[in-house]
């Protein structure tokens, strides 16, 4: 077997002295898509932020290709991880060429480096893969939520990791393209040596998306496996204090009775 | 068709640039002629050319205009360009790095605090050995970092996360406070109220060949290191954790960048004072033309930002006859209604 990618041994993690994340360990294959899963709160977004060293370790490791993240400097951890962010507001108006043309940063070395044809040709190809290539000389303050949302996924594969990461990904995003993201992210994570990281509300898009999922409650990995086998009525129902199963087929019954 | 937008989107900003630059000679000559004693233009290449190569003066031109040419107008003009271009290199870096329209030198502080540094300094006629006349600049750069360390630990005190706001909120208190420090330094001592109020203001007046010369290449030397930090500058306007993210180490690129940005203010304005609105100014109309990425935006803000100083300076001195207004209420006066108009007009867009 090969190694993993990504290695989490015992991570503990959270903000100044408190800690959310309690000795979570996992290891993330080549070609694996794994959702994290579990209630607000309950540390899936601090797991990823100790994944891309924005936050600190307070115990245990991340290994990335057999390096300790701790050990990386931020623009190797660039090289090997990539996150999509949330949308944050920018009244900066760049075009969506030169945002996606920043994915390049850390392949670039040298004050003076400017977009070689071999970025432009990157960053056409992942504007292509979004379905963006048209507004390529779009300000990026003229783009709905939807096309931010698919730019900033454009910009995380310029950057050509070998892991994305994912918060909440399909955040204003309409059904069209909330699919249309995960089948880009498969397409991606296909081609050898990737994988993706992804924290998810909908535990529909979940197990349509996902080779393997990780409930998370209070800070533990409470249970990790297939999507059928985690997203297990009893297990999703004690982690949320919810009877999940019983929306769901509120919801499904809705459509049928339509 | 793409490629061919992109390619006609960089004649077009070639273009603009060229008209920035042909505008900025074209303002500098006219505010070399133009004042008390008039000037024709034909004679300005003539009697550059004999002081910098150490020909004896034309013929045909007389003794005085050949000296108020040469030791007032020429190196005046020459420090209000500087002085201009750094406040808005300055002015673009405070924007980028903090992420906020309102940022600038002016707006948090750092204006205010470089220039009691050195102004204190001015007002007990202290001097630099070794140094000399460069020792104003670099104590302008000290006291501009000290200024905005201050202003941050101030802001980092109430808010962890730094908030552009918090900032912003905390360098207008900062820039009272010390006003509030420099009237009452004018209480106390009624001798000096005069040149402190001008120093509260801006002016080039009286300034010469040894203030140029000092301000020049400190200025030239802070701008050019920035320049080559533009991409960094692009990528943290979207942020410390998307900066992060995309490689940048931001605890330190941010810092070294506030730092640099706020020594180019100190270093500009030791000679002339506080000048307001520039910093401010020149970056949001140099990014409506051409668009945020500083590789053109920085280097812009510097040739637009010394063209308005060069003009705003030529109005001082001109629009009273015999008088001179001090240079900082005539940008005040132009910028803060631009200003606004600048900043409602984006607030509508958005």
């Amino acid at each position: 077997m090969t190694a993993p990618l990504m290695e989490a041994s015992g991570v503990c993690a959270g903000y100044g002295k408190r800690q959310i994340v309690d000795s979570v360990s996992f290891a993330l294959g080549a070609g694996e898509r794994v959702s994290i899963i579990g209630p607000n709160g309950c540390g899936k977004t601090t797991l990823l932020k100790a994944i891309c060293k924005l936050i600190p370790l307070m115990d245990g490791d991340i290994r990335l290709q057999g390096k300790s993240v701790t050990k990386m400097d931020r623009r190797r951890l660039a090289n090997c991880v990539s996150m999509m962010p949330q949308i944050s507001e920018q009244w900066f108006d760049f075009t969506v060429l030169d945002t996606v043309l920043m994915g390049r940063y850390s392949r670039r070395h040298g004050a003076l480096a400017t977009g070689s044809g071999e970025d432009l040709h990157v960053a056409e190809e992942c504007l292509r893969t979004v379905g963006l290539i048209e507004q390529i000389n779009d300000s990026i303050t003229w783009l709905s939520g939807g096309q931010r949302q698919r730019l900033m996924l454009a910009r995380a594969f310029a950057q050509e990791p070998s892991i994305i990461v994912l918060d909440e990904p399909t955040n204003h995003l309409d059904i069209k393209y909330q699919a249309e993201l995960f089948e880009h992210l498969a397409r991606w994570a296909s081609q050898p040596g990737r994988a993706v990281i992804q924290v998810m509300h909908d535990l529909n898009l979940t197990r349509m998306y996902s080779d393997r999922v990780l409930l998370m409650s209070e800070g533990r990995v409470i249970a990790s496996g297939i999507p059928a086998e985690v997203m297990d009525a009893a297990a999703l129902d004690d982690a949320y204090g919810y009877s999940i199963r019983q929306f769901m087929q509120k919801s499904l019954g809705l459509w049928r009775n339509d | 068709m793409e490629k061919q937008l992109t390619a006609n989107k960089r004649y077009r900003n070639i273009a603009i640039a060229a008209v920035f630059i042909a505008a900025a000679v074209v303002c500098m000559v006219v505010a070399v002629c133009a004042g008390s004693v008039k000037i024709r233009v034909g004679d300005v290449p003539r009697v550059l050319f004999s002081h910098i190569f150490g020909q004896p003066r034309p013929d045909g031109i007389d003794k005085a205009i050949d000296t108020i040419l040469w030791t007032l107008r020429v190196p005046r003009v020459i420090l209000a360009f500087t002085v201009g271009a750094s406040l808005g290199v300055s002015g673009v870096i405070m924007q980028a790095v903090l992420r906020n329209p309102l940022a600038s030198s002016y707006t948090i502080g750092v204006s205010a605090g470089a220039s009691l540094g050195v102004g204190t300094l001015m007002l007990f006629s202290v001097s630099f050995p070794v140094l000399g006349m460069f020792g104003y600049p670099i104590v302008g750069c000290i006291a501009g970092i000290g200024a905005i360390t201050l202003a941050i630990f101030f802001a980092s005190a109430l808010d962890k996360n730094l908030s552009s706001n918090t900032i912003v909120l905390v360098g207008m208190v900062f820039s009272l406070f010390i006003s509030a420090l420099i009237t009452l330094i004018t209480a106390l001592d009624t001798t000096v109220r005069q040149q402190l109020t001008y120093w509260q203001m801006g002016s080039f007046n009286m300034r010469e060949w040894s203030h140029t010369l000092a301000v020049l290449p400190t200025a030239l030397v802070l701008i050019i290191v920035l320049w080559t930090r533009t991409r960094e500058l692009d990528i943290l306007t979207f942020g410390d954790e998307q900066a992060a993210l995309m490689g940048i180490n931001v605890r330190r690129e941010k810092w070294l960048l506030l730092y640099l940005g706020a020594a180019l203010t100190g270093a500009s304005i030791a000679f002339v004072g506080i000048i307001s609105f520039v910093d401010l100014v020149a970056p949001h109309i140099v990014r409506r033309i051409f668009g945020a990425k500083h590789s053109l935006v920085l280097p812009m803000t510097a040739v637009f930002g010394g063209t308005m100083m060069v003009f705003t300076d030529l109005i001082a001195r001109t629009v009273l006859p015999g008088r001179e207004l001090p240079v900082g209420v005539v940008t005040a006066i132009i910028g803060a209604p631009f200003f606004a108009f600048v900043f409602f007009k984006q607030r509508r867009v958005r």
